[in-house]
């Protein structure tokens, strides 16, 4: 049994049940043409016979599929650094939060506090160049 | 015919065009040679900086990365047996054993000529093929097109080797994301989740570059990938010598052939083309022994047909409106987004900048020789930078230039979303080829569905009574039935 294929066919299926659900909200058409809910329906249900056989193919799977999910810790840790960035986006000057953020992704990262802080600062000004000065992007 | 070929030469021409081809090729380079970093991530994160330019100055700086990347690719395959990109993974069977035996120079020299070598025969087929296709696939209705993109999203999923389920799987989570918006035929809002900047659908270019930008950093992470370190003083002559040239030609050609038709297949790329390339050079050779250590053959062939499924892609890109590869993909976007709508149309109502395309790929094809040639020691330097320095400017030229597309921070949130998703996936070895690929052809699918159902009034015989359709229909159920039952027939 593959647990890898079994949470894939199962989120798979939970999204394709969703589907066919939410597209009984949607007008289903006039008579036999189709309306905005008729392709949703059809892409859920592929998704659910798909997920079946997915799940069928994960009870009968002998190999090891999984594989290690390796610096997961990094991972998310770098993820919630870009998700304070971009809540915070449009808040203060735009060359000091993402002076900031490139900095401390840097240190994440490995880099020694001397190389993040001229990285960051040599990034920042590029992005700044070409988008803001460059091409006239309203970065504030 | 004339006359437009020479206004699509013109265009090409102009010097502010041929420096953003220049840019470009100079910039694909860095990102083949970079391993981790392939011609999809590049053009994924710069393909908002062509949207400032005009079509013809965006499309040459993201061709030139397209060209660029992949004979740089060979470059870390030839020099320390790790492929820069997909493409270039034959590349190492043979570049690498040649580097070994001092010939690192000559190993350099034949990818930066035999890939110019396959990009110009594949760019031949597209400039000789491509009319008569578009000219064909006028004739196609709803119901064709309807079978066109299931054949595609199928066979995407087909070649994803033993993840035909998963391929398919991800082909239909593409086209669910593709119901975000407004219905095709009639304007109701679907999926949109109460937001009005949904109403037009999700952004295409921030999923790219959330999904083969911000997800590929996130692996590396995971993987706690290394910097490399190479040296590259002691290389050697690069040109081949004219007996060398007379056992690259004939492989190399063969290469550019089967790179190009397997290229024209969509989701089927230049690393499939460049194994099937030098199986079949070792099979018909004299000296099989020689393949896998160092063999000059070998090298060749797997070389041209990596770049020779550029132009196959573009000719299916081009003129069906259905990506070749991943980068394809990414270029229909661009080509949206400057109002032009990849498919037959294209050569009907913009023939001229058709053969801009063409004189582009030839010229960046020409360039990326001349950047193999001169810049294999500088290129093969550039292996040198940190990765987490790359990771660092990957993600913030990602989420600037998400942003800078229209202004809009639900951008930034679709392109964190995918990348997400890209990394989950990618962890469980689900292919993303089919996301995008679903994602694309979904409006196109779920619009002509509807249209042919209203035209055999909501009756499905249509499927069978169109020659054409029932052809897609039946090429569509073999590209999904066969690959099981190999690997079926193939597990014990």
């Amino acid at each position: 049994m593959s647990r890898r294929e079994l949470v894939l066919g199962a989120s798979f299926l939970a999204l394709g049940m969703g589907l066919v659900a939410s597209s009984y909200a949607l007008p289903s058409g006039l008579g036999r043409l189709p309306g905005p809910g008729f392709f949703p329906r059809v892409i859920g249900g592929v998704m659910v016979l798909l997920s079946l056989g997915l799940l069928g193919q994960a009870r009968r799977a002998t190999e090891p599929l999984r594989q290690g999910a390796g610096d997961l810790r990094t991972v998310l840790l770098v993820l919630g650094l870009l998700a304070l960035y971009l809540l915070g986006w449009g808040i203060g000057p735009f060359a000091v939060r993402t002076a900031l953020f490139l900095l401390l992704l840097l240190r994440l990262l490995g880099q020694p506090w001397r190389t993040g802080v001229t990285l960051s600062l040599s990034l920042t000004a590029v992005v700044i160049l070409a988008f803001r000065i460059g091409l006239r992007v309203p970065l504030e | 015919m004339g006359a437009d070929f020479l206004a699509g030469l013109h265009a090409t021409l102009q010097p502010s065009v041929l420096a953003f081809l220049l840019a470009g090729v100079a910039l694909g380079a860095v990102f083949g040679a970079l391993p981790g970093l392939t011609a999809t991530m590049g053009v994924a994160v710069l393909t908002p900086l062509s949207f400032w330019v005009s079509a013809e100055q965006g499309l040459a700086m993201l061709l030139g990365i397209y060209c660029g990347a992949l004979p740089a690719g060979g470059i870390p395959a030839i020099l320390i047996n790790v492929p820069g990109t997909p493409a270039s993974i034959a590349a190492c069977w043979d570049g690498y054993p040649l580097a070994q035996q001092g010939r690192a120079g000559l190993a350099l020299g034949v990818n930066a000529l035999l890939s110019a070598l396959g990009q110009l025969v594949s760019i031949l087929f597209l400039a000789v093929a491509a009319f008569p296709i578009a000219s064909f696939a006028l004739r196609f209705g709803p119901s064709e097109y309807f079978g066109l993109t299931l054949f595609g999203i199928s066979l995407m999923a087909g070649v994803s080797g033993r993840r035909v389920i998963p391929g398919l799987l991800a082909g239909m989570l593409g086209l669910a994301l593709s119901l975000v918006g407004l219905d095709p035929m009639t304007a109701y809002p679907r999926y949109n989740f109460g937001l009005s900047e949904f109403l037009d659908g999700i952004s295409f270019v921030p999923v790219m570059i959330g999904l083969f930008g911000v997800s590929e950093v996130l692996v590396q992470i995971s993987e706690r990938r290394e910097s490399l370190v190479v040296d590259a003083r002691g290389l050697g002559r690069i040109f081949p010598g004219v007996a060398e040239w007379k056992t690259l030609l004939p492989s190399g050609l063969a290469g550019a052939g089967i790179g190009t038709l397997v290229g024209a297949v969509p989701a089927a790329g230049g690393d499939i083309g460049s194994v099937i390339a030098w199986e079949q050079a070792r099979r018909f050779s004299k000296d099989k022994d020689e393949f896998g250590k160092g063999s000059l053959r070998g090298l060749s062939a797997s070389c041209a047909s990596s770049n020779a499924a550029i132009g196959g892609a573009m000719t299916t890109m081009l003129t069906l409106g259905i990506p070749g590869d991943a980068v394809s993909a990414i270029l229909i976007g661009a080509l949206l987004t400057h109002g032009l709508q990849p498919g037959p149309l294209l050569f009907r109502d913009h023939r001229p900048f058709v053969f801009t395309i063409v004189c582009l790929l030839v010229f960046a094809s020409l360039l990326t020789m001349l950047v193999g040639l001169v810049g294999a020691r500088p290129l093969a330097r550039v292996l040198k930078v940190p990765n987490s320095w790359l990771w660092t400017g990957i993600l913030l030229f990602g989420t600037v230039g998400s942003y800078a597309l229209n202004n809009a921070v639900v951008d930034l949130w679709a392109m964190f979303a995918a990348g997400v998703v890209g990394f989950v996936l990618r962890k469980a070895d689900v292919p993303l080829g089919p996301l995008v690929l679903g994602l694309i052809l979904g409006p196109m699918m779920e619009a002509n569905l509807r249209r042919a159902l209203i035209l055999s009034r909501g009756d499905w015989i249509f499927t069978l009574t169109q020659p054409i359709t029932l052809f897609f229909l039946v090429a569509t159920v073999a590209s999904v039935v066969l690959p099981l039952l190999r690997r079926r027939r193939a597990s014990p």
